[in-house]
């Protein structure tokens, strides 16, 4: 292997991992400073600088009320009485396959994973009064002559929580409303994942403060975040999302976010709602809805504005990968194992690829056929590639081929694969999904490392079966390297997939068993071209 | 001018040291492609960028060469 080849494979995993892996940002964000902040800054700074006194009063509130229990059939909530999530245990989510231990978060550390405040006149608000009902909490209180009701309630069947407050100007002048949400999470990190850790543990868990402004996801890795301040933009939700689990919010009216640590290993996520005025004899209603559960799209369609963008698809190949994931659960009612949905959808691929592939295959048998032609016409024309051109196109018009339309319907293609390896990467549907045999969970990689030890395997032979595209007898050095390339390159892929989930290397193994079946029945299909049975054929149709 | 055809010149070659791994990649997926004029396009794009003396003649005659590339170019046969 040349050096040049060992640059352009090198080159081939930087691309690789730059595509799996979520990406740290290179340059620490902008901080604002003071002259430049604009009147909504200020008013949450200074609602902020209320806030300070603030957790004194919340202490003492929260000692009158003990925590609550709100429970469906999804989820179970720990609750103060001021609505904050102190506990979480996802019902139908395990700690590891074949448990029976659910999913539980303990938010009791950061006193909670959201904490809402809200501000009359920049006055923090203190309930004074608390009932409940069977499936919501109420908490009342009256401010300088404004009376408000928050209702905290769990919705039936979904992983969503609903924090209604109701205010109603009962004097006689207008007054101003504001509130602040603050989510906090706690993560433990020692430093920014390197290329390394994500070369041997791509499947690791990375922690995100998560965004979806003007129908795209922003986000930040809390690895590298430091503080950051979005204004300006209107935000639909924001929260933590982790690779499977999204803890967040869908406020109403948002004025400016920020996302900092502030402690070692606890970072927040700062919204502040856009101020609201109360004119006298009249209400105003503030509606935020928490979403504490999985990322799977249907429980994530329940809470709208869009949250199932949250799974990170990617923008452009995120419909095909949703079309993909669909086919899959679709295959998965059939026959639930997911690891024969995978098979099934991989088969199902090929079989609508087939026609493109069959004409690229027939373009390319005929083309090796006249590949001492051309390189005679090469030789020829060398210095004229006009001339040469053309005497390649009589030459394709007097040997009948035509090579389709390049390499672009192939290319069409690409966003394909690119959808199906999202679906299997990041779908929450394969996380604890068993296959048969050693692979319990489709979602890590396989234990033993028989499936991408054979997928290489299969890779190789797929690749020796594969005709190599005609060059028309050049031998370059371009030439050369995709030679090199063709020949190491299953190698190189079986080693990255030695830690990569093993529902992506079924899919891998499935394709290249599938496509060595193509290319053996293509080879037997297209033997009818080669001269010797031309000859035959002739000979045949003559006697006849 | 002259840098500018050096720039053009190095995204030709750039695309040609890429084009190796997307090529592998289709073939992984069973789906082989193939150039569709024995001179490729990129190879093409070199020859005119270093001969042609006009840069917009060979940036011209490139384009045209690249639509005639895609499905919706001229036929062969």
């Amino acid at each position: 292997m040349d050096f040049r080849t060992a640059i352009a494979m090198a080159l081939i995993v930087l691309i690789y991992f730059y595509f799996f892996s979520p990406q740290v940002p290179v340059n620490p964000p902008e901080q604002p400073n003071d002259s430049q902040t604009t009147q909504p800054q200020r008013n949450e700074i200074k609602a902020l600088g209320t806030l300070e006194e603030a957790p004194a009063l919340l202490n003492e509130t929260k000692e009158k009320w003990a925590d609550q229990v709100l429970e469906n059939e999804k989820i179970r909530l720990e609750i103060s009485a001021l609505g904050e999530i102190q506990k979480l245990l996802l019902k139908d989510y395990f700690e590891a396959p074949q448990s029976s231990d659910p999913m539980k978060w303990d938010f009791r550390k950061t006193q909670g994973f959201n904490r809402q405040l809200s501000f009359i006149d920049q006055r923090l608000v203190r309930w004074t009064s608390f009932s409940r009902e069977a499936q919501s909490l109420h908490l009342r209180t009256k401010v300088d002559g404004i009376e408000i009701h928050r209702q905290i309630s769990l919705q039936p069947d979904s992983y969503i929580i609903e924090i209604v407050d109701e205010f109603s100007n009962l004097g006689d002048r207008s007054q101003s409303l504001s509130q602040v949400v603050h989510l906090k999470r706690e993560y433990p990190v020692q430093e920014s994942p390197g290329f390394l850790e994500r070369l041997l543990q791509p499947q690791a868990d990375f922690e995100q403060a998560v965004w979806f402004s003007e129908g795209s996801l922003d986000y930040e890795l809390l690895a590298s975040v430091s503080q950051k301040k979005i204004e300006g933009k209107p935000i639909a939700w924001a929260g933590f999302s982790s690779k499977y689990f999204f803890f967040g919010v869908i406020p109403e009216w948002v004025d400016s976010m920020g996302i900092g640590q502030i402690q070692p290993n606890l970072f927040e996520e700062r919204i502040g709602l856009r101020e609201i005025q109360i004119p006298p004899s009249e209400k105003r209603t503030a509606r935020l809805v928490y979403y504490l559960g999985p990322k799977e799209i249907s429980e994530l369609e329940k809470a709208g504005h869009r949250l199932e963008r949250v799974i990170d698809y990617g923008n452009w190949i995120g419909p095909i990968s949703r079309l993909l994931l669909a086919v899959l659960r679709f295959f998965y009612d059939i026959i639930p194992n997911f690891g024969v949905g995978i098979i099934l959808l991989t088969l199902l691929v090929k079989l609508v690829l087939f026609p493109l592939s069959y004409k690229a295959a027939v373009s390319m048998k005929k083309l090796s056929l006249v590949q001492p032609k051309m390189k005679e016409i090469r030789d020829k024309f060398k210095s004229n590639p006009q001339r040469m051109q053309s005497e390649m196109m009589a030459l394709y018009r007097s040997e009948k081929v035509n090579p389709v339309g390049g390499c672009l319907p192939m290319l069409l293609q690409m966003p394909i694969f690119f959808a199906l390896y999202r679906v299997f990467f990041t779908s929450i549907e394969m996380r604890q999904q068993p296959f048969f045999g050693w692979i319990t969970d489709l979602s890590q990689h396989d234990p033993y490392f028989i499936t991408p030890v054979c997928m290489t395997g299969l890779m190789y032979l797929q690749q020796k079966l594969t005709p190599l595209p005609s060059t028309g007898g050049e031998e370059n050095e371009a030439v050369r390297i995709q030679k090199a390339m063709f020949k190491w390159m299953p190698f190189i892929f079986g080693a990255v997939m030695i830690f990569l989930p093993a529902g992506l290397t079924l899919y891998f193994l499935v394709n290249a068993l599938l496509s060595i079946i193509q290319q053996l029945y293509l080879n037997k299909k297209l033997s009818y071209l080669l001269p010797e049975n031309q000859r035959e054929l002739k000979q045949a149709n003559g006697n006849a | 001018m002259k840098g500018l055809r050096k720039l053009f010149l190095g995204l030709v070659k750039s695309y040609q040291w890429i084009s190796p791994l997307w090529q592998w990649f289709m073939r992984a997926h069973g789906a082989p492609c193939q150039c569709k004029f024995a001179v490729s396009c990129s190879e093409y794009a070199v020859f005119e960028l270093k001969t042609n003396p006009q840069l917009h003649h060979a940036l011209g005659r490139i384009a045209f060469r690249l639509w005639n590339c895609s499905p919706w170019g001229k036929s062969i046969n």
